[in-house]
């Protein structure tokens, strides 16, 4: 039986999504992130994109996987390896394209420019630099999950200006080079788990940079705004 | 599409009750975090740069830099005008360091190998999983009480102000450098003769000037310093004539080009010293005081060096040597500058004895616009001095082969640990690249493949370079635009000056510089007590400047992190400073177990003590030299304990059945050689420094392949046209390069780069992102397709007997057109 979806929980699953991902690119997976993922909710949302945890990840035991994850991650994010530099800056700037640039560009700067406006600061213990796809994914994610906030308060000028700040960042920042990468690391992955979330990545920010476009509700009073049949999927 | 909003959507759902933002997912970093209160940071204020005085090492020269920060980003570089040597110039390598910090593929993290040594499978951990491991390693290479089984092998070392006491303190003399892959045959060559090791050629006061085996205008020690005062020299009038294989840039910006033949550049200093000698045109004074010979045995030994035998041998025709040493003997100032083109050979070491008796008796001996004795700036060191440690392996100093060899064998060292001449617990290389610096790479690397040679392989560096790719831990350097340093070179105004290196931005990612961890090993060792408690690089920068003599006066650290260079402005340069008289204090025992004494026959004053009772056997115990009942400075001994006077008759050389006098000794491999055969030399372009600069982008867009030059009556016997892809093969290996047929090269000897063929070191370098070369030829970006070749494959070890110089510019090879290169 099909359930409305309002926008506000919209945007707070497009913020999970974002927030998984994020997970998933920041760092080597860990233990407590291998068992969500292998947690029946996640794995079988996950399965159905196609991306099976239990059959990507194999039946091994973690450590092996883990193990394994590791030395792949290493290889594809930090080098040396097949090497695919997780970083705007070696994708996009006047000194890049196609994954050539240096590291720490203008994009870094201005990521980190971005996150203070919001608020935000880089965790000092993450040593990576600041445009970092981790970074970016979870810059998303935060932006979504105010979204929903603003959505269920009610101010749906505020819930509208996010997602403006969503839109614009995805065309100048995120949007710009992951595609490229995402197909970097195709050519380059031994994986097909990095490759597979990689993919997803790339996959699923084109389709929310679409979402982020469709004609939204305009109303401006009630709690929420209710499901719009043009734009927004209804049924979960 | 295949995958809908909604199925996305799902996953959301799923995942926002897993990863909301007060996340519950525990231990799970976050690559942002709240901050209450928040910064107030408009958009559209510009912050303002920094600029922050440091010192470069992209080369060896040193000059002062200035780093332009914005928004904590190194952004530009320039030199730095309070820096004597270099004025405020910076060359084309300097200005792309920019490039060394933010290299996509440098290495940010320790990386420890799983799979085989070299397969190329690496895994991330933490500094305090590597320092944990490396302190265990090295505790039990101590406890089990074999110090010397700790091998310590660098390159381009500016640290030994913690590496000397570091190894001291743990107790290993095991230590390996780089150096007899450059020059060091001539250092032991002036070690023998004056003392120190290094010359300044003050050629900004010089009249005519004499290139030999060398390319000061593209590259050299103290590149830059030196390049800019051959240029002012050359607008002010000097004359130059070069000898060269190759028609470098120096050379056809000099008045006369001698291509001349590989390793008879000494035979002709002879000849020349002859022609000077015979004509009367010396320095007598500075022979019959200052030097062990006297102009008659001079002349009695050199008679046999004609200019026509020199010019038999080096193909400089015997009137030209004539008229040079003429003009070099009377267009004064004059000097020789010499390097690896000249000692890079069999009889490197000889060849500049050769040429500093040509200086000595020219009477261009630490006189203005000569050949001058280095002055260098002097750090106080704010560190204890650990009692110097003697255990070492043979592999790293084989004196029972080299004896004179006292900047050691640094191409025999992997070599010889693969032959078993010392064991090696654990072997830990920085800013080294043996397989690709080193003669013959492939035997290299066979040892450093070799887990019974070499257990353990930790390497420090900020890249993969090939020597990373064989070892077992990968410490993540900082660069030098991230680091500490007390700096000084060579002074080219004569006026010693000191320098600071320090960090223009933060370490990026997890890397941290060597000396940082080296100091935190000490303590983990426990062996830390010469630290003082000091904590880390940047502090001891701090201490040791605001201890510096003279520095201190001025500020002290907040002088010199400000202005990024000192010196005493007051002084002026003391040219001749060998005759300098020694004061009557300098003449008494500074102990009550000290004897001051003089050798009757060679009026070396030197003490006696407890460690040396009986007789002169150490520099250390050097006072000074007494002539004609005066005593003076002299020339101060430097490992060697030479008497003082300028020697050029060396009871050292005698010895170890050495020739005594400088002399012509033939290369033998050169003696037999068949018809088609030629003299492979190799050479340095101008927008690189050895190995380490390829993978800034900046310098290999402009070079990035190299060809091999050769002499269109060499490339035409066999059948070679410019750009034809050749064979070049040695004894051990061959390579195949494109052909530059050009006048501008010796027609017996072919010359190629050697910056290029890396095939580690990023994608720059390579064009693989190494290892697993995953988009070869796809990154458009990286637009050069070639990467050219690394002659040092095809080189074999050659060891200058005497100087323990690699002979570079001895390689005998063949060369033919390849299959692929006809048509
Ligand atoms: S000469 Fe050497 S030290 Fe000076 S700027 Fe060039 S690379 Fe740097």
């Amino acid at each position: 039986m099909e359930r409305v979806v309002s926008p506000g929980e919209v945007a707070g699953q497009r913020g999970g999504v974002y927030g998984i991902l994020a997970q998933v690119f920041l760092k080597e997976m860990d233990r407590a992130l291998l068992r969500t993922l292998r947690a029946p909710e996640l794995a079988s949302a996950l399965a159905e994109l196609g991306l099976d945890p239990v059959d990507t990840l194999g039946q091994a035991p973690e450590a092996q996987v883990l193990e394994a994850l590791a030395v792949d991650y290493a290889g594809l994010f930090l080098g040396p390896g097949p090497h695919v530099p997780p970083y705007e800056s070696v994708f996009v700037g006047p000194d890049a394209g196609d994954g050539q640039g240096s590291l720490c560009g203008e994009p870094a700067v201005r990521m980190r420019r971005l996150a203070e406006e919001e608020g935000l600061e880089i965790s000092p213990e993450l040593t990576a630099i600041p445009d970092h796809l981790a970074v970016e994914l979870e810059y998303m994610q935060r932006l979504a999950s105010a979204e929903a906030e603003q959505w269920l308060a009610g101010d749906h000028a505020a819930a509208a200006a996010i997602r403006e700040k969503q839109r614009v960042f995805l065309d100048e920042h995120l949007g710009r080079w992951l595609p490229a990468f995402v197909s970097r690391v195709a050519e380059a992955s031994r994986s097909s788990f990095y490759r597979k979330m990689a993919e997803l990545a790339g996959e699923f920010t084109a389709e929310d940079r679409r979402l982020l476009d469709d004609r939204r509700p305009e109303r401006t009073t009630g709690s929420d705004p209710g499901p719009d049949p043009d734009g927004w999927p209804n049924q979960c | 599409m295949e995958l809908t909003r909604r199925t996305f959507l799902k996953l959301g759902a799923a995942g926002a009750a897993t990863f909301a933002i007060n996340g519950s997912l525990s231990g799970a970093a976050r690559a942002m975090e709240l901050k209450l209160g928040g910064k107030d940071i408009s958009r559209l204020t510009r912050k303002e740069r920094q600029a922050i005085p440091s010192t470069c090492m992209q080369c060896v020269t040193a000059c002062g830099i200035i780093g332009y920060v914005e928004d904590d980003r190194l952004v530009k570089l320039e030199g730095n005008p309070e820096a004597s040597n270099n004025r405020g110039r910076m060359c084309a390598r300097g200005q792309a360091g920019v490039n060394q910090v933010y290299d996509p593929d440098r290495i940010l993290y320790p990386m420890r190998r799983v799979g085989q040594r070299g397969e190329g499978k690496w895994k991330r951990i933490t500094w305090d999983e590597a320092l944990n491991e490396i302190t265990a390693k090295l505790k039990a290479v101590r406890d089990g009480g074999k110090p010397e089984e700790f091998v310590f092998h660098y390159g381009r070392n500016r640290m030994s102000w913690i590496l000397d006491p570091f190894m001291n303190a743990f107790g290993s003399a095991s230590v390996g450098n780089h150096t007899s892959i450059c020059e060091a045959s001539k250092f032991v060559a002036q070690q023998s003769m004056w003392g120190p090791y290094q010359d300044v050629n003050d050629v900004a006061n010089a009249k005519y000037i004499l290139v030999m085996g060398c390319n000061p205008l593209e590259a050299h020690t103290v590149h830059n310093a030196l390049c800019q005062r051959v240029i002012d020299a050359r607008a002010a009038g000097a004359r130059m004539v070069t000898f060269d294989v190759r028609l470098s840039n120096t050379a056809a910006r000099s008045d006369r080009w001698y291509p001349i033949k590989p390793g008879t550049d000494g035979l002709v200093a002879l000849a020349m010293a002859n022609v000077i000698i015979q004509n009367g045109l010396y320095d007598e004074e500075f022979i019959e005081t200052w030097t062990n010979v006297t102009v008659d045995e001079l002349k009695e030994h050199l008679a046999q060096f004609t200019t026509e035998m020199a010019a038999r041998e080096s193909g400089v025709p015997a009137a030209d040597i004539e008229k040079i040493a003429v003009e070099f003997a009377t267009i004064k100032p004059s000097t020789v500058i010499s390097y690896r083109g000249m000692v890079s050979h069999y009889n490197g070491m000889m060849n500049e004895r050769c040429v500093m008796l040509l200086e000595a008796i020219a009477g261009n001996i630490d006189v203005k616009g000569g050949r001058c004795l280095k002055r260098t700036g002097k750090w106080a060191n704010p560190f204890g001095s650990p009692k110097e440690a003697k255990a070492k392996i043979g592999a790293v100093d084989p004196k029972k082969d080299y004896p004179l060899a006292a900047h050691k064998v640094a191409q025999e060292v992997l070599p010889r640990i693969g032959k078993g001449e010392g064991k090696v617990q654990v072997y830990w290389t920085y800013c080294i690249n043996p397989p690709y610096v080193m003669p013959d790479g492939n035997r290299q690397m066979e040892v450093l493949k070799d887990e019974k040679a070499i257990p353990f392989h930790v390497c420090s560096d900020a890249y993969y370079s090939e020597n990373a790719a064989l070892a077992d831990l990968i410490l993540p350097d900082a660069t030098y635009l991230e680091r500490y340093d007390p700096e000084t070179s060579p002074s080219f105004t004569i006026v010693p000056f000191i320098q600071v290196r320090q960090a223009i931005t933060n370490p990026l990612g997890e890397s941290r510089p060597t000396q940082d961890v080296l100091m935190e090993l000490a303590r983990r060792l426990g062996i830390g007590d010469f630290l003082n408690g000091i904590k880390d690089s940047a502090e001891y920068l701090r201490k040791a400047a605001d201890a510096t003599e003279g520095l201190k006066d001025v500020g002290g650290w907040e002088y010199i992190r400000k202005v990024g260079a000192w010196y005493d402005k007051g002084k002026k340069p003391d040219y001749k400073s060998y005759a300098k008289e020694l004061k009557p204090e300098d003449l008494k025992p500074k102990s009550k177990d000290e004897r001051i004494v003089v050798d009757g026959k060679t009026g070396t004053v030197y003490k006696l003590d407890k460690d040396h009772p009986d007789k002169y056997e150490s520099d250390k115990q050097y006072v000074g030299i007494r002539i004609g009942g005066k005593y003076y400075k002299g020339f101060k001994p430097y490992k060697f304990p030479i008497s003082g006077k300028f020697e050029i008759r060396s009871a050292l050389m005698a010895k170890y059945g050495f020739p005594e006098l400088p002399t012509y000794i033939p290369i033998p491999t050169h003696q037999s050689m068949k018809p088609d055969e030629l003299i492979l030399t190799t050479f340095k372009v101008n927008v690189h420094t050895q190995s380490r600069t390829q993978n800034c982008k900046w310098l290999t867009e402009i070079h990035n392949d190299n060809a091999v030059w050769i002499n269109p009556v060499t490339a035409a016997k066999r059948g070679v046209a410019d750009g034809d892809l050749v064979k070049v093969t040695s004894k051990v290996g061959s390579m195949e390069v494109r052909a530059r047929v050009t006048e501008g090269i010796h027609p017996g000897v072919v010359a190629v780069s050697f910056h290029s063929g890396h095939w580690q070191y990023g994608r720059y370098c390579s064009g693989k992102k190494a290892p697993a070369g995953v988009g070869d030829g796809e990154d458009r970006h990286v637009w050069w397709k070639n990467f050219g070749v690394l002659p040092n494959l095809i080189i074999p070890v050659a060891t200058d007997p005497i100087g323990g110089g690699q002979a570079y510019m001895d390689t005998v090879v063949t060369v033919d057109k390849t299959q692929a290169g006809r048509g």
